[in-house]
């Protein structure tokens, strides 16, 4: 096992477990409830493109159970754990499939879609009435949050210095 | 595919080109026509379930009849449902306009009332919204 294996789940978890707390801090940049800018979701596609899928998903899980417990807010898995696991298994795929062809703005754009309307199934699921006619605005604005997610993890993945690169297996 | 191939294959091309510009707006109108088609799923309900003072009432949605409740009156109306002559400030029961479609509630927080449609589409349209 490589060391940097084992380090470099961690260090992203941190860095979206972070980001996550400080976007929860700020007062709200976006005018609908609920919707969240999402950054720590970078940090989440970075780690597709730079490690591997199992980890991408230790780092979200980190990401959303730290998240919940530092927001006293615990129920709010309920929302986050299923939406983030969707968006992860689009954006995993998409990687998979168009890596190279289609940039991670797109990629990010579509798993922004996907979070919201889960999101919005299991908010639906719970109040016990359909709540779809919330979904253009809330889609519309996470897709754009979405997109600029995807700007800032296609920029990292840019910089990302040689020394950075974990190998698959080791020569 | 290995992680050095992704992250080769991402430095090597631009942040955003033309077609994931067309990629976004497939994925946008895909999503936009299956939730435009989920929205419109609604089935038509049958009765008119009002709740004031805690007490639950039924009525049919077919028969056209109005019920004054004396904050506000609860009209049926040609299968809708609708609430007028509210006396609360805001008016936001009369402001949720007309309903019709199984699931479907207006409230008025003021005076505690709630108008839901109800009926044998009532399961069908719960899980379709959260489909």
């Amino acid at each position: 096992m490589n060391a940097k294996r084992i380090t470099y789940p961690a260090l992203y978890a941190v860095a979206a477990i972070a980001l996550g707390l400080i976007e929860n801090a700020l007062p709200p940049v976006v005018p609908v409830a609920g919707v969240k800018i999402g950054l720590g979701n970078a940090v989440v596609l970075f780690a597709i493109v730079t490690l591997s899928v199992p980890e991408a998903a230790l780092i979200l899980t980190a990401k959303c159970l730290v998240v919940a417990l530092a927001s006293g807010n615990i129920f709010s898995l309920a929302y986050s754990l299923p939406a983030g696991f969707a968006a992860l298994a689009a954006e995993a795929l998409l990687i998979r499939f168009f890596v190279g062809k289609l940039s991670l703005v797109a990629v990010s754009y579509t798993g922004a879609i996907i979070h919201t309307a889960v999101q919005i199934a299991v908010a639906s699921a719970v109040v016990g009435v359909g709540l779809i006619a919330y979904f253009p605005i809330a889609g519309a604005v996470s897709g754009v949050c979405g997109a600029a997610v995807g700007v800032v993890a296609a920029v990292a993945v840019k910089a990302l210095p040689e020394k950075f690169i974990v190998e698959d297996k080791e020569k | 595919m290995n992680a050095r191939d992704r992250i080769e294959a991402i430095k090597k091309s631009p942040v955003i080109r033309v077609r994931d510009v067309i990629a976004m707006i497939a994925v946008t109108i895909v999503v936009a026509a299956i939730a435009i088609a989920l929205a419109f799923s609604g089935k038509k309900g049958e009765t008119v379930f009002v709740t004031s003072g805690g007490e639950t009432t039924s009525y049919p949605l077919a028969e056209n009849r109005t019920i004054d409740l004396g904050s506000l009156k609860v009209v049926i109306e040609n299968g809708s449902v609708f609430v007028a002559d509210s006396t609360c400030p805001d008016g936001l029961c009369e402001k949720q306009g007309r309903i019709s479609e199984s699931g479907k509630t207006i409230v008025c927080l003021p005076s505690g009332i709630v108008v839901r449609v109800g009926g044998e589409g009532e399961f069908d349209a719960v899980t379709g919204g959260a489909a």
